[in-house]
């Protein structure tokens, strides 16, 4: 395969990703489109925050991401000799402290929204369905695919961004103020992470079957990833508007 | 009765001696490397500050330590991410780790150039000087003493007030390995000055007696002047009793903070 049809490819992948990131986007505004009470943040407050700390976008290990990667990292430690392997832990330990922000920041939002602590027990039992069903979608494809799938995987991880370029624009009260400034501080970390699996694809991938098969797996995620929002805020899924999206009915989203 | 007037002199006092001790870590630091050196002559003081560096965090086992409180948090189910509170102090000990972790690559990836290969963990993960002993039958004695007033004076004393990196960084010289140590000293010592002016203002909302400024004293010569002989044995050299002496009576010029 030549250079620029594999340009060809990646452009036209990462525009429909785009259209994907747009469709959250979407469902986003609808639901942060009018004044929301306490309790209605705390619907999808839950779910981030289990997201944040059981996420299993990046890895698959039960016990959930952060636990995870702080279990890699006591474990690491022990081999970080050489400058590669530095280099590898320290940029392990950042992603670790970011994605630590990130549950801390909607932990904390939660919190004031329902004046309660976080528990560690009742947080197990906060994913909802279409998380459920994405997870096991995401599982398949790395247990089917191996590093193929990953590669699809990460390319989907974060949605672009969009939920956090919606959120951190809306303000009106103290829970929506708080919920805009750990927005804006994700978002940026997010969009780097969705940029590395784009160009990890442009690099991996050698053939037209290929990449037909990576465009595949990244809808399913991605039509998945579109029922999961739904669902996080509490709206009716629309199974005729995910069809349009997935038709490119829908101008992509820009991003930084 | 002490005064605010009075408890503030002895703050004052109490901050004149550490830098009185940080700048005479700062000398020995400063005459090891203005010497003429073979880049070999680096590697005693390169690893030991590498093994301190992993071990003050607890990266290199060590009970007590920011790491095993984190795993044991982990084992436990993570109980500090429940409340707000718990959640910084998270955040904070993973920031702490991860700086330290900084510090030790910076001089890693030194020593390793000089060894022409990697640092083995094993290497320095028995690593121990006589002076350590000393000073660690020292922790353990203050602590005896009274555990509240020690508390307080290790932390006052922590990181010598990165007299050793300031020494680094303030290096003028045009030596590539030289520069090197100089990048890492000044990058670290600008990360460690701020925990040292934190054990500085724990002492000062801590303490309401002369009385007990006046132990507090006596715990921070103690530790420093074996510090002193710590940072010269890390440097392959000693110093004598008497320089000792004139630190401990502020008979040095303290460090003059950086222009920039």
């Amino acid at each position: 395969m030549d250079a620029q049809r594999k340009s060809e490819l990646a452009a036209s992948l990462n525009e429909m990703g785009r259209r994907f990131w747009a469709g959250e986007a979407e469902i986003c505004r609808r639901f942060w489109g009018q004044p929301r009470t306490s309790e209605e943040q705390a619907h999808w407050l839950r779910l981030q925050v289990y997201k944040e700390m059981y996420g299993s976008g990046l890895v698959g290990n039960p016990g959930g991401l952060i636990r995870a990667f702080l279990e890699e990292l006591h474990h690491e430690v022990g081999n970080a000799e050489t400058k590669e392997q530095r280099s590898d832990f320290e940029r392990s330990l950042r992603v670790l402290r970011e994605e630590y922000n990130h549950f801390k920041l909607f932990a904390d939002v939660l919190e004031t929204a329902t004046g309660q602590p976080v528990s560690n027990e009742s947080l197990k039992g906060w994913q909802l369905d279409e998380d459920k069903k994405l997870q096991a979608i995401r599982q398949r494809i790395r247990e089917q695919e191996g590093a193929f799938g990953e590669l699809a995987i990460m390319f989907t991880e974060g949605g672009g961004s969009a939920f956090f370029l919606v959120g951190r624009d809306i303000k009106g009260d103290p829970v929506s103020d708080q919920i805009a400034q750990a927005c804006e501080t994700v978002y940026t970390d997010e969009l780097e992470h969705g940029e590395h699996g784009a160009l990890d694809l442009e690099h991996e991938l050698a053939s037209e079957e290929e990449w037909a098969k990576a465009r595949d797996l990244i809808t399913e995620i991605c039509q998945q990833r579109l029922r999961m929002r739904y669902s996080m805020f509490a709206l009716p899924i629309d199974e005729a508007r995910i069809a349009e999206i997935t038709e490119g009915k829908i101008e992509p989203l820009s991003v930084a | 009765m002490t005064t605010t007037a009075e408890l503030t002199d002895l703050m004052a006092e109490l901050n004149t001696l550490g830098e009185s001790f940080w700048a005479g870590e700062a000398e020995i630091a400063r005459e090891f490397l203005m010497a003429a050196r073979d880049p070999k002559d680096h590697v005693h003081w390169l690893l030991h500050q590498c093994y301190r560096e992993l071990r003050g965090p607890g990266l290199l086992e060590r009970p007590s330590s920011r790491t095993r409180w984190i795993i044991d948090n982990i084992a436990a189910g993570l109980p500090a991410a429940e409340t707000a509170e718990g959640r910084d102090q998270l955040q904070y000990q993973l920031h702490q780790i991860a700086e330290e972790f900084d510090h030790f690559k910076l001089y890693a990836d030194i020593l390793e150039d000089i060894l022409g290969g990697p640092v083995k963990m094993d290497d320095m993960r028995n690593l121990s000087l006589p002076s350590d002993k000393v000073i660690e039958a020292l922790r353990v004695k203050l602590y005896a003493e009274d555990e509240r007033l020690a508390h307080l004076a290790y932390d006052f004393t922590e990181g010598g007030g990165a007299g050793i990196f300031y020494a680094q960084g303030a290096l003028e010289t045009d030596d590539p390995l030289l520069l090197r140590i100089k990048v890492a000293g000044r990058y670290i010592y600008d990360d460690e000055v701020p925990h040292g002016q934190h054990g500085v203002s724990g002492i000062g909302l801590t303490l309401t007696t002369a009385e007990d400024f006046q132990k507090i004293r006596a715990m921070i010569v103690e530790i420093c002047r074996e510090r002193l002989r710590m940072r010269a044995e890390m440097h392959d050299t000693t110093m004598s009793e008497q320089r000792i002496d004139e630190i401990t009576a502020g008979k040095i010029e303290p460090l003059k903070p950086f222009a920039d």
